[in-house]
C-alpha cells in the first residue's frame, strides 16, 4: 500500500526577518541618496509624480516600497503593498531567490538573466530603478561586496566616494 | 562547454519547415479544433500575394472568417483592440499570423484579448499575467529575421502614454510556426540581407549575453552556420529555395536561442535608433552587431572565439591562433556587412550615417546621437548585456557606428 | 539541408542551482495551486520530499505526497487526486514514477477507462494537467518523451511531454555505476544517431549539447562509483554537476526520441531487452545501442556528411578544426571507440560485440544499415 501525506509548508521566518531588515535599511538608503546624491536625484526627477515601485518576492513578500510623495520627495514607504498604487513591481519568484541576492551570492543582473525575477510595469522606469539600486549598493557595500553585486564597479569622484557616501550613511541610519 | 549555475530553456511551438510546409496548415488547424481562423497580415504581405498562397494551401476543412491586413509597422493597442473586436464579431476560433514581427506581436495581443473576452490589454501587461492556454495561433513568418514565431514576448506600443508595453508568458508562444521557403522568395535583396543580419544578431547576442546556456548556444551556432553558408548565395540568386529555407530556419533557430538567453546592447541601441530615426530594425542590427561584439570583447572573449567556427568554418578557425579568434569573429561580421553592401549594390549600409530615407535624406544625422543614447538607457535589453553601459558608453559606440570606424576598445570602461 | 522537417519540444527545462525555488511561480503561471507529488521510497529515504516541500515555503501551496511502490496503485492515485481536488502533478523520481504520473495525467483528462482500453484514448488535442518532472538520477530519456506505457499499452501524444523539467544536483541520488553507464550510453547513442542522420537543424541543436554532456561526465562518474554525493560537492567548485548533467543529457535524448522516427539504435536497445539476449552476455541496453551505432557509422562513413561534424560535440572545436575534413568521420568513430575502451578498462570488462550479445546476424545487419540507405 502506498504512503500518502499532506504537507502545508510553513514560512522561512529567519530569512524573512533578515530580508525585512535589509529592505528597511536599503529603502531608507534610497531615500537618503535621493536627497544628497545628484545622479540619484536626477533619476527620480525624470519619474512621474507619485511614482511608486516595489521590490519583493512572490507570492506574499516581503516587500520594500519606495516612491515619490505628493511633494515630489522620494520616500521609503514601508513594507506593505496593500492599499497602494504600485507602478512598477520588481518581483523575485521566491523569497529564497531574493535571499540569494541580498546575501550577495548572486548579483541582480545575473538573477535577472537567470529568470529569477520579473518586472511588471514600464521597462524604461525599471531601467532607471535598477540604476538607482546599483548606485545604492555601491554607496552601502564595501568594494569587494559591491563588485559582486553590480556589473561594473564605477569610477566615482573622491567627493562622491567619501563625503556623499558618509551623508547617505548618516541619513540612512537616522531615517532622514 | 560552459554550463551556468542556472538556466532555463523552452519553446513549445510546433515547428513545421519545408519548401511547401504551408500545405500542412489545414491539418494542424484541424488537430487544434480551430477551423475558423482569422488571418492577420499587413499591406506589404498582401501586395506580395502571399495571402493568396496561404488561401490556396488551406483545404475545405478550414473556413477563413476574415482577413485583416491593416497592421501598422509598429503594432499598437488600438489596432489590437480593433482586431480583437473583429475576431469576436466574426466568431473566429484561431489566428493565422502571416507577416513579420509587427504582425506576430499584434496577433499575440489580439489572441490575449480574444481568449479572455476582454478589451483591456493593459490588464495583461508584464510577466506572468496570463494563466491559461490561449486560443490557437499559427505563425507564418514572411521575413527570415525576427524569430517572433517562437518567442514568448510581445511588444505593443501605447502611443497615448508614449510607452511600449511588454507582454511575457509561455502562453504567448504560437502553437505552430510554419517555415515555408515560398514566403521569403520575393523579398528584395536589401531586405533579405537586413533580416538575415537581424537573425545573426539574435544568434550572436544569445551566445554573449548573461542568460547564455548550452542549449541556446547550440541553437545559435546552428543558425550562424546556416546564415554564413547561405546568405550571400541567396542574395546573388534570390530564387534559390533551399537557401531561402535555410535562412528561414536559421531565423527560427536564432529566435529560439535569444528567446531563452535574451539579447543585449546591440538590440538596446538598435531599438533606440529605430524609434528615434525610424530606421528598419534589421538595418540597425547589421550595423551595430560588430560594435556590440567589440564593446563586450573583454567579458566574452572565449564565447566570441567559439563563434568563429560557425561563422568562418573549420579551416580558418584552425589557421587562426586561439588568441586571435575573438577579434577575427568581430572582423568577420564587419566583412559580411561589406560583402552585402557590394552584393546589394550599396543598398545594405555599413554605417549609420549612410542610411538614407526614400527621399535620399540622411535618416540618422549626427546631432541625434545624444537623443538615441538617452533613449537607449530605457531599453530592457541593457539588463542582459555582459558589460554595463552608461550614457557616455552608448554615445561612444553610436559615434563609432555612425562613422563606420572601428570601436576603440581601450576606451571601454572595465570597472 | 532536408527539404522538410518538424520539431516540437513542449517541455521547459530548468537546470541548476535553486531550480526548485522557481517551481511555485511556474506552477502558478499555469494556474496550478495544489500540486500532487508522486515519488518513490528512495527519494523519501533521502529526504527529497521534504526538500521539495521547503521550496514551497512561503508560497502557501499545500502538497499531497504519494510514495509509490509499483504501478498497480493507479486506482488509489486517481481517487486521491480527484477526491482531494489537486490540480497538477509533480514527479520526484525517474523511471517508473514518471510513467505512472503520465498515465495518471492521461486518465485524469480523458477518463480512467482510457488506461484499460487497448485502443488508447481518442486523439489528444489539448493540454493535460500541468506536469513537472524532477529526476533523481540519470534516466533512459523516457521521462521527457511524449509516450507512456501502462499495463503493456503504449500511449503517445506530444501533450504527454512534461510541461516542466527541473534538473538540479540537489535532487540527485547516489546512483549505481551500471545505471549511470547505461543512461550515459543510451543518451549518447540516441543523440549521435539523430545528429548524423536526422538532417534537421532543430534536432541537432538538442543532440549536440546532449553528446557534450555525456562525453564530459560519463568517464568521471564511472571512475568514481558510489561516491556521487561527494563528487557533486567536489564538482560544485567548478560549477559542474556530473550526475545532473547526465540526467540532462538523458532528457535531451527523450526530446529527440519524440521527434526523430525510427531511431535504429533504439531498436537495438529493444533487442537488448528481449529475453535470452544482451543481459546474459553482460551487455547493457546502452552498450548494445552504442555498438549498433558504431556498426551503422562504419557502414555510412563515406556517404554521411554529418558524421564528420559529429567530431565537434564529441571532442571540442580545437580538435574538430585541426582534423582534416576527410579524417573527421574516422576520428568521430574512433572517439566513441576510445570511450568504450576507457569504460572497459575502468570496469575491467570486455564489452564484446552485438553478435556475442545474442543478436542474430540478420538483426545486426538490419540495425547497422544507415537510415537513408533503408529509405532508398
Amino acid at each position: 500500500m502506498m504512503d500518502f501525506l499532506e504537507i502545508t509548508p510553513g514560512r522561512q521566518t529567519l530569512k524573512r526577518w533578515y530580508l525585512a531588515v535589509m529592505f528597511r535599511f536599503f529603502g531608507r538608503a534610497i531615500q537618503a541618496a535621493a536627497r544628497v546624491d545628484q545622479p540619484v536625484t536626477s533619476e527620480f526627477a525624470a519619474m512621474p509624480e507619485n511614482y511608486t515601485f516595489c521590490l519583493g518576492a512572490f507570492p506574499g513578500g516581503p516587500y520594500m516600497v519606495v516612491g515619490k510623495d505628493e511633494n515630489g520627495r522620494v520616500r521609503y514607504m514601508g513594507s506593505s503593498i496593500a492599499h497602494r498604487t504600485i507602478h512598477l513591481h520588481l518581483t523575485f519568484k521566491s523569497p529564497a531567490l531574493l535571499f540569494l541576492v541580498f546575501t550577495f551570492r548572486e548579483s541582480t543582473p545575473i538573477a535577472n538573466a537567470r529568470n529569477r525575477l520579473y518586472v511588471r510595469g514600464d521597462v524604461a522606469q525599471a531601467c532607471a530603478v535598477m540604476r538607482v539600486m546599483d548606485m545604492i549598493q555601491v554607496f552601502l557595500l564595501p568594494k569587494f561586496l559591491a563588485k559582486r553585486a553590480v556589473k561594473r564597479y564605477p569610477d566615482w569622484s573622491v567627493k562622491r566616494r567619501t563625503l556623499v557616501r558618509a551623508q547617505v550613511y548618516i541619513r540612512t541610519i537616522a531615517g532622514l | 562547454m560552459g554550463i551556468p549555475d542556472y538556466y532555463e530553456f523552452g519553446c513549445n511551438t510546433t515547428i513545421v519547415a519545408g519548401h511547401d510546409a504551408l500545405e500542412q496548415i489545414s491539418g494542424l488547424l484541424v488537430s487544434m479544433e480551430a477551423k475558423n481562423p482569422m488571418v492577420i497580415t499587413d499591406h506589404g504581405v498582401r501586395r506580395a500575394k502571399l495571402v493568396d498562397i496561404l488561401l490556396q494551401a488551406l483545404d475545405g476543412r478550414i473556413t477563413v472568417r476574415t482577413i485583416q491586413d491593416d497592421v501598422p509597422p509598429d503594432s499598437d493597442i488600438k489596432t489590437v483592440q480593433t482586431l480583437a473586436a473583429k475576431y469576436t464579431k466574426n466568431r473566429c476560433n484561431a489566428i493565422i499570423a502571416l507577416g513579420g514581427g509587427s504582425v506576430m506581436d499584434t496577433a499575440k495581443g489580439v489572441n490575449i484579448l480574444a481568449s479572455h473576452g476582454s478589451d483591456n490589454l493593459l490588464a495583461f501587461a508584464g510577466a506572468g499575467a496570463l494563466h491559461h492556454t490561449l486560443n490557437p495561433l499559427v505563425a507564418v513568418p514572411t521575413t527570415a529575421g525576427t524569430g517572433s514565431e517562437v518567442t514568448r514576448v510581445a511588444v505593443i506600443s501605447d502611443p497615448d502614454n508614449d510607452r511600449k508595453l511588454l507582454f511575457t508568458s509561455g502562453f504567448l508562444m504560437p502553437d505552430a510556426a510554419i517555415i515555408d521557403a515560398r514566403m521569403t522568395l520575393t523579398l528584395p535583396s536589401a531586405i533579405t540581407a537586413a533580416t538575415a543580419m537581424d537573425a545573426l544578431s539574435h544568434a550572436v547576442e544569445a551566445c554573449l549575453c548573461l542568460g547564455r546556456n548550452p542549449l541556446s548556444t547550440a541553437h545559435a551556432h546552428e543558425a550562424i552556420a546556416l546564415i554564413s553558408h547561405h546568405l550571400l548565395p541567396v542574395i546573388r540568386n534570390p530564387g534559390h529555395k533551399p537557401g531561402r529555407l535555410a535562412l528561414a530556419a536559421a531565423a527560427t533557430l536564432a529566435g529560439m536561442a535569444f528567446s531563452n538567453s535574451m539579447v543585449g546592447m546591440v538590440h538596446m541601441l538598435g531599438h533606440s535608433v529605430g524609434s528615434v530615426c525610424h530606421v528598419a530594425h534589421g538595418t540597425c542590427m547589421a550595423i551595430l552587431l560588430p560594435y556590440g561584439m567589440a564593446y563586450n570583447f573583454h567579458r566574452t572573449n572565449s564565447q566570441l572565439a567559439d563563434l568563429l567556427l560557425p561563422m568562418a568554418g573549420a579551416d580558418l578557425f584552425a589557421r587562426t591562433s586561439p588568441a586571435d579568434r575573438a577579434q577575427k569573429a568581430v572582423d568577420w561580421v564587419h566583412q559580411m556587412n561589406r560583402r552585402l553592401h557590394q552584393a546589394t549594390a550599396g543598398a545594405h549600409t555599413v554605417c549609420l550615417r549612410e542610411i538614407k530615407g526614400p527621399d535620399g535624406s540622411t535618416l540618422v544625422p549626427g546631432h541625434l546621437l545624444p537623443k538615441i543614447a538617452h533613449t537607449a538607457l530605457g531599453d530592457g535589453s541593457i539588463f542582459y548585456n555582459p558589460e554595463d553601459l552608461d550614457y557616455d558608453d552608448c554615445l561612444m559606440v553610436l559615434e563609432a557606428a555612425h562613422g563606420g570606424t572601428p570601436l576603440d576598445r581601450s576606451r571601454v570602461k572595465k570597472g | 539541408m532536408n527539404s522538410a522537417f518538424q520539431f516540437l519540444c513542449r517541455t521547459k527545462t530548468a537546470f541548476g542551482s535553486h531550480a526548485l525555488f522557481h517551481l511555485s511561480f511556474d506552477l502558478s503561471c499555469m494556474n496550478a495551486h495544489k500540486p500532487f507529488v508522486i515519488t518513490d521510497q528512495a527519494a523519501c529515504d533521502a529526504g527529497l520530499d521534504l526538500q521539495l516541500a521547503r521550496a514551497f515555503q512561503d508560497a502557501h501551496v499545500p502538497l499531497g505526497i504519494a510514495v509509490l511502490e509499483d504501478t498497480s496503485e493507479m486506482e488509489s492515485l486517481y481517487r486521491l487526486f480527484v477526491d482531494k481536488g489537486y490540480d497538477s502533478i509533480i514527479v520526484l523520481g525517474t523511471g517508473m514514477v514518471v510513467q505512472t504520473a503520465k498515465a495518471l495525467n492521461l486518465a485524469l483528462c480523458t477518463g480512467p477507462e482510457t488506461l484499460r482500453s487497448s485502443a488508447g484514448p481518442r486523439q489528444i488535442n489539448a493540454s493535460l494537467l500541468p506536469l513537472a518532472v524532477i529526476p533523481t538520477h540519470p534516466g533512459s530519456g523516457q521521462e521527457t518523451t511524449g509516450e507512456t506505457t501502462f499495463l503493456h499499452h503504449v500511449f503517445a501524444s506530444p501533450f504527454l511531454m512534461p510541461d516542466l523539467l527541473i534538473i538540479t544536483a540537489d535532487t540527485m541520488l547516489g546512483t549505481p555505476c551500471d545505471v549511470v553507464m547505461d543512461s550515459g550510453l543510451t543518451s549518447l547513442a540516441l543523440c549521435c544517431e539523430a545528429f548524423v542522420f536526422s538532417d534537421n537543424p532543430f534536432v541537432r541543436s538538442f543532440a549536440g549539447p546532449g553528446i557534450c554532456m555525456v562525453m564530459e561526465n560519463l568517464i568521471f562518474l564511472v571512475q568514481n562509483p558510489g561516491k556521487e554525493e561527494l563528487l557533486c560537492q567536489k564538482a560544485g567548485k567548478d560549477r559542474r554537476q556530473p550526475l545532473a548533467q547526465l540526467a540532462h543529457a538523458a532528457a535531451l535524448s527523450g526530446f529527440i526520441r519524440s521527434n526523430v522516427p525510427d531511431l535504429k539504435t533504439l531498436q537495438a536497445g529493444l533487442h537488448a531487452g528481449e529475453p535470452g539476449i544482451a543481459p546474459e552476455a553482460g551487455l547493457s541496453r546502452g552498450l548494445c545501442m552504442v555498438l549498433a551505432l558504431l556498426d551503422m557509422f562504419e557502414n555510412s562513413k563515406d556517404t554521411s556528411a554529418w558524421l564528420g561534424k559529429l567530431l565537434l560535440p564529441l571532442t571540442d572545436a580545437q580538435h574538430y578544426a585541426t582534423v582534416c575534413g576527410t579524417g573527421q568521420a574516422d576520428a568521430a568513430i574512433q572517439t566513441i571507440r576510445d570511450l568504450l575502451q576507457k569504460l572497459s578498462r575502468i570496469l575491467s570488462k570486455d564489452f564484446g560485440t552485438l553478435e556475442q550479445a545474442g543478436l542474430t546476424n540478420g538483426q545486426v545487419l538490419k540495425i547497422s544499415e544507415p537510415p537513408f540507405l533503408r529509405q532508398s
